[in-house]
């Protein structure tokens, strides 16, 4: 029977604020229930469907990247070989873009004018970017490992 | 394109099964094929479709000359549309369809001056069994006589495609030529009361000699759609009709938003507009121009204008009102207003002097409802310059009836300006702070205009005046709402309470009430003002209700048929309703014989009030048919 793998503190970061992401956005989307059940007006109304939308956005994004941290925690144990800065740098775009994405929907529906989220929405494309760079180093990790191997 | 696309990824997916490490060529493939995708979707979409069966019939809404539709204005302005979307302007005229169709029209038949209209719903048609429109025509000899018998009557089966109005009333049109033109069912729909009604008796009219032909595109179109173009043809006077849009839309008052919509694509101009706080010159906003100006916006309709010149008539045909909001009215419509001189040619003129009694009183304070504009700017209050319609209305912050700001109370509107009063309101209006005589309206905007059934508030702002009422001929709001008094006690009040000179009265002024001597013998304008009045709240509290009934019982078989309509259903409110089963289109009659039991109900607290000819707690019926004898007869048409 062989040892137990010891985590890695990248793991364990990732596992952790994964879960605490997911606690967190699920509880925001029962709060956005809880304003469509009571039919709370700086929700619900017409004139608040961008902030509706923004709001909605956060909840999505923040679960799912809450996942996509719990899957990030499992890869990096599962991709071999994967080099440290590599690793490093995928780690902290994706722990930056959970942050950014989620908080810059949110606040750009927090004020809202018209049409237009407010200036919070600017945190978004950045996120983006890291989220997408974060996907592509662990895909060419991913790719990558057992390279040597095979 | 969908199908090369759909190639595309097909032939993606076949490579990924195929080939091996083609994951990132592959990823990229789609991503490009979603860009090329995404890029030759459609910026917005385009109204009017020929696709509609009916656009042949009816005009159609184009986006053109500037103009691209609530819809378009709906994606960066929810708020707004949502509270214009729930406004009675947007629904000034809509093509019928079951979502739109207040009316019962389910096998109605309808009869008006010896013809029948049946109507039948076919799935989501509505069609109308009539007499053919041109059969009259066509049947008549050349010396203009019918020449037809019953028997060779020509039928025709129509759609009503379009609908006009939908808070109290709706009424429809149909299409019989091979242009646009669409033609008025004689018939209105009462959505409170549910029933159809002939369309000439829901104004406040005489009975007509003659039947009325109302043309949509000759008239309607001008205030109840965006931007309505008739396009009359010069030489064959065929209609080719277009709209922006059907009903009164965002670009009615903000003007054409092709520009703006297009500049506003560019977020950089959106945010960088936002955080300098600057207003957006592409677009007007009503709220930001000065009054004078914001408040013509709304007299584009709500006024009695005409087009200035001969030219500009065979213009609108062919291109509709060249008045963008934000310009000078004036420069295209002429505004009527009553002349101030009673010398002026104009009111010595018998033709143009008619008009004015029509639908002004004599101090040209306006007697139809929908003409606002031209009571606003007889109004002191407007000549300071910053006063305007939307110091008490608001199109986006208000409840659908009537528009009031809800940021302003009642009184807030006035008190804005007039704060000192405010102050000590109660020493200002010698009523209880808290009652119907304290709230500023009901003594400087009465209910002396009428339309739709019911008296509105003058928008000619002024004091309460017992002059008013005898050199103006307008009733003066103090006896509007103490109905029981005369015009004598409201002169030694005014006088008191303000100075005022209390012009010499005619002996009746002093011995009878305003209220019965304006609902007996006064014209048929001021018989319905008067019948609504016994039926508001106010006054039923100032006069107390118990001794209308027998009076508005002489309304019931009155020759206007808005007068017998206005005071049935006061009484309607006076007794109980099952007792009183009155129709005011019944014939002449029935309708006597309800008049009868009605004026013979007692109010035995009442006594002896001679002022509102109560004798030991009965009415005096030959003390009104004196007053009654002296009813004045003159013709009154009020039709909007």
């Amino acid at each position: 029977m062989s040892e137990p793998r010891a985590t890695l503190p990248i793991e364990r970061f990732h596992l952790k604020s994964g879960w605490w992401m997911v606690t967190v956005f699920v509880a925001l989307g029962a709060a956005l229930e809880t304003c469509h059940a009571f039919k709370l007006g700086f929700y619900v109304d017409e004139s608040n469907a961008t902030r509706r939308l923004m709001w909605t956005l956060a909840h999505a994004h923040g679960t799912l990247l809450g996942l996509m941290e719990i899957a990030f925690a499992f890869s990096v144990g599962h991709i071999q070989d994967w080099a440290a800065g590599s690793r490093r740098n995928a780690s902290r775009s994706l722990a930056a873009a959970s942050i950014l994405i989620p908080a810059g929907f949110f606040l750009g529906g927090l004020f809202v004018h018209e049409g237009d989220p407010g200036l919070g929405v600017l945190l978004v494309p950045p996120g983006a970017l890291l989220l997408f760079l974060a996907a592509f180093l662990t895909a060419r990790a991913a790719s990558r490992a057992g390279k040597s191997t095979d | 394109m969908e199908a090369l696309l759909l190639a595309a990824a097909a032939a993606v997916a076949l490579w990924l099964l195929l080939a091996k490490r083609a994951w990132p060529p592959a990823l990229l493939a789609l991503l490009a094929a979603a860009g090329v995708a995404l890029s030759r979707l459609p910026v917005e979409s385009k109204a009017g479709s020929p696709s509609d069966p009916m656009t042949s019939e009816r005009p159609i809404a184009e986006r053109a000359n500037g103009y691209v539709s609530s819809d378009t204005c709906r994606a960066c302005h929810p708020g707004q549309y949502s509270t214009w979307h729930d406004s009675y302007h947007r629904r000034m005229t809509q093509v019928v369809t079951p979502q739109t169709m207040l009316a019962d029209w389910h096998g109605a038949t309808l009869e008006v001056r010896g013809k029948t209209f049946k109507l039948t719903q076919k799935g989501d048609e509505y069609w109308v069994d009539m007499v053919d429109p041109g059969w009259r025509d066509d049947a008549r000899s050349a010396a203009g006589k019918p020449t037809a018998s019953k028997k060779q009557v020509r039928r025709v089966k129509t759609r009503a495609l379009v609908a006009t109005g939908s808070h109290h009333q709706q009424v429809f049109w149909y299409s019989a030529t091979e242009d646009r033109k669409l033609y008025l069912l004689p018939f209105t729909w009462l959505v409170v009361e549910k029933r159809w009604v002939p369309y000439e008796h829901t104004f406040l009219r005489p009975n007509l000699a003659t039947e009325q032909t109302e043309i949509w595109n000759a008239e309607c179109i001008k205030c109840h759609s965006t931007a309505g173009r008739p396009r009359r043809d010069p030489v064959t006077k065929k209609l080719d009709t277009r709209v922006a849009e059907f009903g009164i839309a965002c670009e009615s008052c903000h003007g054409p938003a092709e520009e703006h919509v297009r500049l506003n694509r560019n977020p950089a101009r959106r945010y960088a507009l936002r955080l300098s706080g600057d207003d957006d010159p592409s677009i007007l906003n009503p709220a930001k121009l000065d009054a004078k100006k914001s408040a013509e916006i709304c007299g584009q309709c709500h006024s009695v204008s005409g087009m200035k010149t001969r030219s500009g008539k065979r213009d609108w045909w062919k291109d509709g009102f060249p008045y963008r909001p934000g310009a000078e009215l004036r420069k295209h419509r002429e505004i009527v207003q009553r002349p101030k001189d009673p010398n002026h040619p104009d009111l010595l003129d018998p033709t143009r002097r008619f008009g004015f009694d029509q639908i002004m009183w004599n101090d040209g304070a306006i007697r139809v409802s929908g003409r606002e504009y031209t009571g606003l700017i007889e109004s002191p209050c407007f000549a300071g310059g910053e006063f305007s319609c939307l110091s008490c209305h608001s199109m986006h912050q208000s409840e659908p009836n009537d528009q009031l700001r809800r940021d302003v109370s009642e009184d807030q509107a006035c008190l804005q300006c007039h704060d000192s009063i405010g102050k000590d309101l109660g020493a200002h209006t010698h009523h209880g702070e808290s009652s119907a005589g304290s709230r500023c309206n009901n003594c400087h905007m009465p209910h002396t205009s009428y339309g739709l059934f019911k008296a509105i508030r003058a928008h000619k702002i002024g004091s309460p005046s017992v002059r008013e009422s005898t050199e103006n001929r307008r009733p003066n709001a103090c006896n509007l709402c103490h109905l029981d008094k005369t015009l004598a006690w409201t002169g030694e009040h005014l006088s008191k309470w303000y100075g005022q000179k209390t012009p010499a009265l005619d002996p009746e002024w002093s011995t009878h009430a305003a209220g019965v001597l304006w609902l007996l013998r006064g014209d048929a304008g001021q018989r319905a003002l008067v019948a609504w009045h016994m039926g508001w709240a106010p006054a039923q509290d100032a006069s107390g209700r118990e001794w209308m009934a027998p009076l508005l019982g002489t309304t019931l078989n009155d020759p206007y048929a808005a007068v017998r309509f206005i005071g049935a259903r006061t009484l309607r409110g006076l007794l109980d309703a099952d007792m009183f089963e009155y129709d005011y289109m019944a014939p002449a009659a029935e309708r006597e014989r309800e008049l009868r039991w009605i004026a013979a109900i007692k109010a035995p607290t009442v006594g002896d009030n001679p002022e509102i000819l109560f004798k030991g707690g009965a009415f005096d019926m030959e003390a009104a048919d004196v007053i009654f004898s002296k009813r004045d007869n003159r013709i009154v048409d009020l039709a909007e």
